[in-house]
């Protein structure tokens, strides 16, 4: 019986290969078998289990199941290994499992059914479990031995005479069960079938002459053949690439799909709305439109409007530019103008129309409000660079002259009050021609071209012209010149006293010229004892730390690099002028005043001693500058560890040994016999304190460093101090 | 008025803080501002998240100028002297009545 199911012969080794079994054949197959079934009243259920894998939902629950169970006892096994392990006992326990799960079977199995009422296949819960985890349960199955069990027995029972044969056949029956199938239907066909079209032949003969005598059944095996077909179906659609199971991830895909489909066509309808609007406004109307909106917006003056913004990006940029990054923040107006124009037509339309707007402007300046004739209140024409004025604050003449209108008045020489009002005022008139000067800058004509030297000439003879009236009214408004002695403190040191005057001089100082920055100097030094940083920093409270501070960061260094290029005249001058009119005692405790000497001294030590490019001081000079210095050795004397902060402040006394590096190198041998015996307290104090484990290694390196300052200076140094025994 | 809107136009991409007038406080990074200093932010967080559990879907958000009460500004990305000099120059300007 070899050939009688076709597949028999070449089933066992080739399973792998059954393919292609065309669909009217294997539906032909199924049914012949099927009617077998009902005629012989063996519950083929069994076999359509492997053979029609989903449309046996209820089968479950039908009567003699407990072949099923002995079957497919697996399927309800979630449980893996158990069943794994079961295929190697004699002691087959399905049912137990599938008892199980059967009512998560039942519920899975309603609800897969409702899923897929469109498709009108009912659909086993064994399928549904396949679709689960398929894997597992095609493990299961195929350790089985059981089913090629059954179905010899149905076979068997069919014919007697192909027990043998049948087994194999039942084998390969279930092989083309999707269950055994290995993901792919594909697969799980026989190839021999395509090939073997006598041998289907057969089977049908064979079929309808066993099963052919059973008229009553038709109506059933019609309805039932209707699912068949159905199900035949769904197969070839696995055949064709696309497994079952995603059936309801297509759905929902589909309706997606349609969702989209239905969110375009609404879009379109819209647009279709609204496009009979299309051409209701004319070029100009939408020109008309955009300046409104520009005009608010755009200005003639950008560093006047956009003062912030322009010179943020500006100084931002330069920063960038400076850590070697190229400037990545674009222009603000270039952004603007790249976010509201598309294409270069529209961004030059643009421009046009801006610099229209700004003509415009300039020609009606804008009203306020508007009076109709008639009407008994007037119409506010507010806008946001035009808000209305809520506070009407009184002018009074001179605080509120605007800088350019008319010349402000000249620094009262008289008596000048210092309440602190009128200092800051001067502070601000001051900052405004800083701002005023600054923007000049900015300004600043290009240099001349080829052959337009004479257009040039004159731009860059204006400019200087308004630079150099601008420059002059910021130097009155310093007050520098006002004569020491009218009022105390100077005007001019009233105005360093504030941080805001202290901020605003290293602006100043780049406007001034030499002579100018020389006689600020000279004021300075002049009045230094008046200037409230003028004091110790033991005395000063926080704020005033802060301005010690502010004025070391701020003042001294634009006036170091002053003093370090000035001639040796002028520096002795300045100390002269510093030593005769302070209390060199104080200043010296003073932090500032301690860099003012400092300076000196060092630019004169190095002034004599004939470096840079200026020559050799004459004997008159040296000899001035030495009784200088005794003069100043002389008030100092006595006084030189008190410049030191009390230790518990911990403060930093770099500066003192500096300071006292400078005098070292001035002083006659006498001299630094008293300097040493002066500071000597200070000097062991801080070897001490590096050579002991207090203090972390950069600590003591910098305190060696600060004493080698000093020590270097009398060509000694500090591992040449012997500690004495404590 | 002017001074504001140049001033913010230099925070675009800053992360941002702006405390509304009905107590909600919303971070985020300035996307755009405009004249009327409506904010655009993108990237926002309340920060009481809490309170306000709305809000915790909502990833960008539009502010109506007029409806701010703060703006909590990154210190970094101010320029405390430039901002005094633009005040200044404001000052200077010819006040609100006839301008230009």
């Amino acid at each position: 019986m070899s050939d009688f199911f076709g597949f028999n012969t070449v089933m066992p080794g080739r399973q792998g290969g059954r393919v292609a079994l065309n669909l009217e054949e294997q539906q032909e197959l199924d049914r012949q078998v099927q009617k077998y079934a009902l005629e012989t009243g063996e519950d083929f259920e069994i076999y359509d289990y492997g053979e029609t894998y989903d449309n046996l939902a209820d089968d479950l629950e039908e009567t003699r199941d407990d072949l099923n169970d002995e079957t497919f006892g697996g399927a309800g096994g979630a449980d893996e290994g158990k069943l794994i392990s079961l295929t190697n006992c004699t002691d087959f326990d399905f049912a137990k499992n599938t008892h199980q799960v059967a009512p998560a079977l039942k519920k899975e199995e309603e609800l897969y059914i409702k899923q897929n009422d469109h498709t009108g296949v009912r659909r086993s819960s064994f399928a549904s479990l396949w679709e689960n985890n398929g894997n597992n349960q095609q493990e299961s199955f195929k350790g089985l031995p059981e089913p090629s069990h059954a179905a010899s027995s149905i076979w068997g029972s069919f014919s007697n005479t192909t027990a043998k044969g049948m087994d194999l056949g039942g084998n390969a029956g279930f092989a083309h069960d999707p269950v055994f199938g290995q993901g792919t239907f594909a697969l799980s066909r026989p190839s021999g079938f395509g090939g073997n079209q006598p041998s289907l032949e057969e089977i049908e003969a064979q079929l309808s002459r066993t099963a052919g005598a059973q008229p009553h059944m038709g109506m059933q095996q019609e309805r039932k053949m209707m699912s068949l077909e159905e199900v035949e179906a769904a197969l070839m659609n696995i055949n064709g690439g696309r497994p079952i199971y995603s059936e309801a991830m297509i759905a929902e895909q589909q309706a997606k799909q349609a969702r989209l489909e239905q969110r375009r066509a609404e879009r379109q309808a819209k647009q279709a709305d609204i496009a009979k609007h299309n051409g209701l406004m004319t070029q100009s109307d939408k020109d008309f439109i955009n300046r409104i909106q520009i005009s608010q917006l755009v200005t003639d003056d950008p560093y006047a409007d956009d003062f912030y913004c322009q010179v943020y990006t500006a100084l931002r940029n330069r920063h960038l530019q400076q850590m070697g990054i190229p400037g990545n923040m674009m222009d603000p107006e270039s952004q603007d103008s790249r976010r509201r124009g598309g294409n270069g037509r529209t961004e030059q339309r643009m421009q046009q129309q801006v610099q229209r707007i700004v003509s415009d402007a300039k020609r009606n300046p804008k009203r306020t409000n508007v009076t109709v004739e008639g009407a008994l209140g007037k119409i506010a024409v507010n806008s946001v660079l035009n808000p209305r004025q809520l506070l009407q604050v009184s002018k009074r003449g001179s605080h509120t002259e605007s800088p350019g209108s008319n010349s402000p008045k000249p620094p009262s020489p008289g008596p000048v009050s210092t309440k602190s009002h009128t200092v800051l005022g001067w502070i601000e008139n001051v900052y405004t021609y800083v701002l005023a000067l600054e923007q000049k800058r900015r300004q600043q004509p290009p240099p001349p071209r080829m052959g337009e030297e004479e257009i040039a000439g004159e731009a860059i003879r204006r400019w200087n012209e308004e630079y150099g009236v601008l420059a002059h009214k910021m130097w009155n408004e310093l007050r520098i010149t006002v004569p020491i002695g009218i009022v105390h403190p100077h005007p001019f040191i009233s105005i360093l006293n504030y941080s805001k005057g202290k901020k605003v001089i290293p602006r100043v100082l780049r406007h001034l010229l030499p002579e100018q920055t020389l006689t600020l100097l000279t004021m300075l030094v002049a009045n230094f004892e008046s200037l409230n940083v003028c004091k110790s920093e033991v005395y000063a409270d926080v704020q005033g730390n802060q301005e010690i501070e502010l004025f070391m960061n701020t003042i001294v260094p634009p006036l170091l690099g002053f003093v370090s290029e000035a001639p040796f005249r002028i520096v002795v001058g300045l100390l002269a002028l510093f030593i005769e009119r302070n209390n060199m005692i104080w200043v010296a405790r003073s932090k500032p005043g301690l860099a003012f000497l400092t300076l000196f001294l060092s630019r004169a030590e190095i002034l004599k001693q004939g470096q840079g490019n200026y020559p050799i001081p004459d004997d008159r000079e040296v000899n001035q500058w030495n009784e200088l210095y005794h003069r100043l050795f002389n008030q100092l004397q006595t006084h030189f560890s008190a410049l030191f902060m009390p230790k518990a402040t911990m403060a930093e006394d770099v500066h003192v040994w500096r300071f006292l590096a400078a005098m070292a190198v001035g002083a006659t041998v006498d001299q630094q016999h008293v300097l040493v015996t002066e500071v000597r307290e200070q000097v062991l104090d801080n070897v001490i304190a590096a050579q002991t484990t207090r203090l972390s290694p950069e600590k003591a390196a910098q305190r060696i460093g600060n004493v080698n300052l000093f020590l270097h200076a009398l060509g000694l140094d500090a591992s040449q101090v012997s500690v004495p025994a404590m | 008025m002017k001074l504001f809107y140049s001033f913010f136009k230099t925070l675009v991409g800053q992360p941002v803080t702006v405390e509304l007038k009905n107590d909600l406080a919303i971070t985020g990074v300035l996307v755009s501002v405009d004249q009327f200093l409506n904010i655009k932010l993108d990237n926002i967080k309340v920060v009481d998240e809490e309170r306000y559990p709305h809000m915790l879907a909502v990833k960008n958000c539009f502010i109506r100028g007029s409806v701010v009460r703060y703006v909590q500004l990154p210190a970094p990305s101010v320029d405390t002297a430039l901002l005094q000099d633009a005040a200044r120059r404001e000052r200077q300007q010819p006040a609100a009545g006839p301008r230009k």
